[in-house]
């Protein structure tokens, strides 16, 4: 039973993890971006493709490297594409936009990669476990727990202890009036589209070194960061993280019952609470 | 100091503002007043980079000035309706206008200027009085350096003695050598603190000249648009 | 009501269905039918989307759904095929009733997200009924029978009629008081709730039609193929296809479907004649969505009218 838990807080952190990026882009940018799951799936290719590269480089490497790559084409999309969207009154024509980027991404994903199952070898990290108070845990998983918690205490700090972070909830709440206080809106849109990207990445990495993506690998991660949003509100850190350990152990003790039950009492759990939700009245 | 030509602004087809000219001298404040919908809080608006639809000239210390450069260029606005960072603390509303732009506005200078937001700093706009929100927003835009200061209607729905404190705290302001200009309700009040008096009428200026003495009565007919 | 030219294009549909029934081969028969198809599921979702305001990434479900409803009704029963397909839009549209009488308490992104939440469950659920026989697919036998000869020449009769009688409805449709309140909701939400539009009955009309009509147009298809499985019908590719076609021809009127489709099966048939990837075409039609949207939010269509009346 215990370790039926543990599996599940980690997988949970890990929803947790691609449902801070998305909160960021719903809570700051007001957009719905729908390109988040490929960056997911482009941070586990980056990693399975610099480990192929250079085997021996260290985990923490492999993270920075994913982090940046997507990062940094998360702040080009946005600047590029999505912040001349957001001049639209329609804030649906910002999601399409989002949209339209993520069928180029993942077409073109399955361009140079196809669309087989690829894998990270983690080496012997997958086997060791270690022994805790009488109780033998992975040594993976608690590595992907530790990775977890450490990036959503940075996050945390980030934006609520530093002076970008003032930043992007000044944004958040008031952009022309962050504007005229001489934030730099654009910037600020930027940076954050590019956390929320590295973010992605960042779990998409740790998602690969648990079961091999694939380019189809994205729109299932997208669906998962949506309902942990949802279920957890925007803009609120620790809700969304205590939302994705909830839908972490969902799934895990669902598969206890029912091997292929896959992601079905996961979306049927958050279809029951987003209904409840709506019918008491509790929902923007 | 800063010197308006001959302002129009529109919101699309609609003209807010035509021919609006008028001056603000450092250390004194200029009255803005006007009717409902005169235009007042639009120029103000223009003034601060909020109105992308603008014609005419504007020049700030002797050089051309784009509003879109107003925080660079130490051009502040208290808006209407004070608009506050609601998710930021008091303390971090008023960091938000700290942008590098050397002055005397500190934050334990700000703190002095109104000693009840130093008890007050963690806490959220939403949890404030009336009053203490005004005096947040009246910070916030200080911190920025202002050589001018833009105050829309920042005695709106106070208590009198509150209204008294915050034009205190506006007088110290325009002793370090801002530039105000001001608009208010209360054209007495408005005209009591000010050197100069612009009256708006429909976008246009209906009544231009010293502020000393003018009161409603005498000032209604430019008010109002009728003859008196 | 109904005008008279626009009886004649119906009419003349079913003649030009006739003819071509006889006359193209196979292939193109195919294409022909696929083309019509995805232009109906795309003017449903332009219509629930670019009218009615809810974007919807889920209406693949109801592609699924009615598939399924035909191939398991005709499969099981003696009735006659094609008055079983007649039957699926109207079944389905009632069966969303329920559906959307929860679905329209969410509103924008949760609308949207909602609906793709329950087309993954039904999809899912769907994998575990034993009669679907999950990914060993399903074989149409109406009665118990194979069917004879070649079914893609009555498909394209019927989808001919039924996406020019689709455009037909639609005018009709919009030029009643309903139709008018649609516009209005359409233009300004807040202001058609203020004159007095009830928005979420007719939000719920919106739904459940639009519902009918993708089970009807993803039924038809299905005939043609004779095959179908969960993984297939239910497929994500039905509804970016719906919303490519629609962003690209044009949000909220008509004609943007008819344009976007033209452009999508055209834009597929030429790459790949020019022996160009699937991944490859997939990529441009992102590319160009992203780059219509930016350019002309409201797609081609509005714009490209807007030079002709010029020019
Ligand atoms: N966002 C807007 N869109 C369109 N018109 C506007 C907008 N804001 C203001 N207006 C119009 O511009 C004119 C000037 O408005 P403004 O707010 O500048 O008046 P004001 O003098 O500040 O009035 P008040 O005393 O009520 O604050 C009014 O006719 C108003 O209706
Ligand atoms: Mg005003």
């Amino acid at each position: 039973m215990i370790d039926v838990l543990f599996q599940g807080l980690t997988l949970g952190a890990l929803y947790g993890l691609i449902g801070a990026g998305l909160a960021l882009n719903f809570g700051i940018l007001r957009v719905v971006n729908l390109a988040h799951g490929e960056f997911i799936t482009l941070g586990a290719f980056m990693a399975v493709g610099l480990v192929a590269g250079q085997a021996a480089l260290p985990l923490p490497l492999v993270l920075a490297g994913a982090f940046a790559g997507a990062a940094l084409l998360g702040a080009l999309m946005q600047a590029a594409f999505v912040e001349r969207a957001m001049a639209f009154r329609d804030p649906m024509v910002a999601m399409l936009v989002t949209f339209g980027l993520a069928v180029m991404i993942r077409n073109g994903l399955l361009e140079t990669l196809g669309a087989n199952l690829r894998g990270l070898d983690v080496g012997g990290l997958a086997q060791a476990r270690v022994d805790f108070g009488g109780q033998s845990f992975g040594l993976l998983p608690l590595v992907t727990l530790g990775i977890a918690a450490a990036a959503f205490t940075l996050l945390a700090a980030l934006i609520f202890r530093t002076r970008f972070g003032r930043e992007v909830r000044a944004v958040s709440d008031r952009p022309d009036i962050a504007a005229m206080m001489g934030i730099r809106v654009a910037r600020v849109h930027a940076l954050v589209a590019a956390l929320s990207a590295g973010l992605a990445a960042l779990a998409g990495v740790l998602l690969a070194m648990r079961a091999s993506v694939s380019p189809f690998s994205g729109v299932a991660h997208l669906l998962i960061a949506f309902e942990v949003v949802v279920l957890g509100g925007i803009g609120r850190i620790r809700g969304v993280l205590v939302a994705g350990l909830f839908l972490g152990l969902v799934q895990v003790i669902a598969q206890r019952f029912d091997a292929n039950a896959g992601m079905l009492y996961v979306h049927l759990t958050f279809f029951l609470a987003l209904v409840l939700r709506a019918l008491t009245g509790r929902l923007a | 100091m800063l010197r308006l030509e001959g302002i129009g602004a529109f919101y699309g087809q609609a003209r807010a503002l035509d021919g609006v000219s008028l001056a603000v001298e450092a250390g004194q404040s200029h009255a803005l007043v006007g009717a409902n919908g005169a235009g007042k809080s639009t120029l103000l608006r223009l003034l601060s980079g909020l109105m992308p639809d603008w014609r005419g000239a504007i020049v700030l210390d002797g050089r051309p000035y784009d509003p879109r450069h107003a925080a660079a260029r130490g051009v502040a606005l208290v808006p209407e309706g004070r608009l506050l960072f609601d998710s930021l603390s008091v303390e971090e509303n008023i960091l938000i206008g700290q942008r590098g732009r050397p002055g005397p506005w500190s934050l334990q200078a700000l703190f002095a200027l109104f000693p009840i937001l130093s008890e007050k700093r963690r806490a959220r706009p939403a949890d404030l009085s009336g009053g203490q929100q005004q005096m947040v927003a009246i910070a916030r835009a200080l911190a920025t350096n202002p050589a001018v200061l833009l105050c829309d209607e920042i005695a709106l729905g106070l208590a009198p003695k509150v209204v008294d404190e915050v034009y205190a705290a506006l007088a110290q302001v325009r002793a370090q050598g801002l530039a105000v200009l001001l608009v208010d309700q209360d054209i007495a009040r408005a005209c009591k603190e000010s050197v100069q008096v612009t009256c708006l009428l429909k976008g246009r200026i209906s009544h231009q000249g010293p502020a000393h003495g003018v009161t409603a009565h005498s000032l209604r007919a430019a008010y109002f648009g009728v003859a008196a | 009501m109904i005008r008279p030219f626009e009886l004649a294009a119906v009419a003349l549909a079913l003649g030009l269905g006739i003819l071509g029934a006889r006359m193209l081969d196979a292939g193109l028969l195919f294409l022909a039918c696929e083309v019509l198809t995805l232009f109906i599921m795309a003017q449903m979702w332009n219509l629930l989307a670019g009218y009615g305001g809810q974007v919807s990434l889920g209406h693949q479900v109801f592609v699924g759904i009615g598939v399924y409803a035909l191939f398991l009704t005709a499969n099981a029963t003696t009735l006659p095929l094609w008055l079983v397909l007649a039957g699926v839009p109207f079944a389905v549209a009632l069966a969303a009733i329920p559906l959307g009488m929860v679905m329209f308490h969410l509103k924008a992104a949760y609308f949207a997200v909602g609906m793709w939440v329950v087309a993954e469950i039904v999809q899912q659920i769907a994998y575990k009924m034993p009669f679907v026989r999950g990914t060993a697919g399903l074989v149409l036998r109406p009665g118990g029978q194979s069917i004879q000869g070649y079914p893609e020449q009555i498909v394209f009769v019927i989808a001919l009629v039924a996406a020019v009688g689709l455009m037909v409805a639609l005018r009709v449709f919009l030029r009643t008081r309903a139709g008018l309140a649609t516009l209005a909701l359409r233009d300004n939400e807040g202001a058609a709730r203020a004159a007095g539009v009830n928005v979420q009955r007719l939000h719920l009309i919106l739904f459940c039609v639009t519902a009918g009509g993708c089970a009807g147009a993803g039924a038809l298809y299905y005939i043609t193929t004779l095959y179908v499985t969960p993984n297939d019908a239910f497929q994500l590719n039905w509804i970016v296809a719906m919303m490519v076609v629609t962003v690209i021809g044009g949000t909220g009127t008509l004609a943007g479907p008819v344009l976007g489709v033209a452009i999508l099966i055209g834009l597929r048939e030429g790459m790949t004649a020019a022996g160009f990837s699937g991944d490859q075409y997939w990529i441009v039609m992102g590319l160009l969505s992203v780059a219509v949207l930016l350019v002309s939010p409201r797609g081609l269509w509005p714009t490209l009218a807007g030079i002709f009346r010029k020019g």
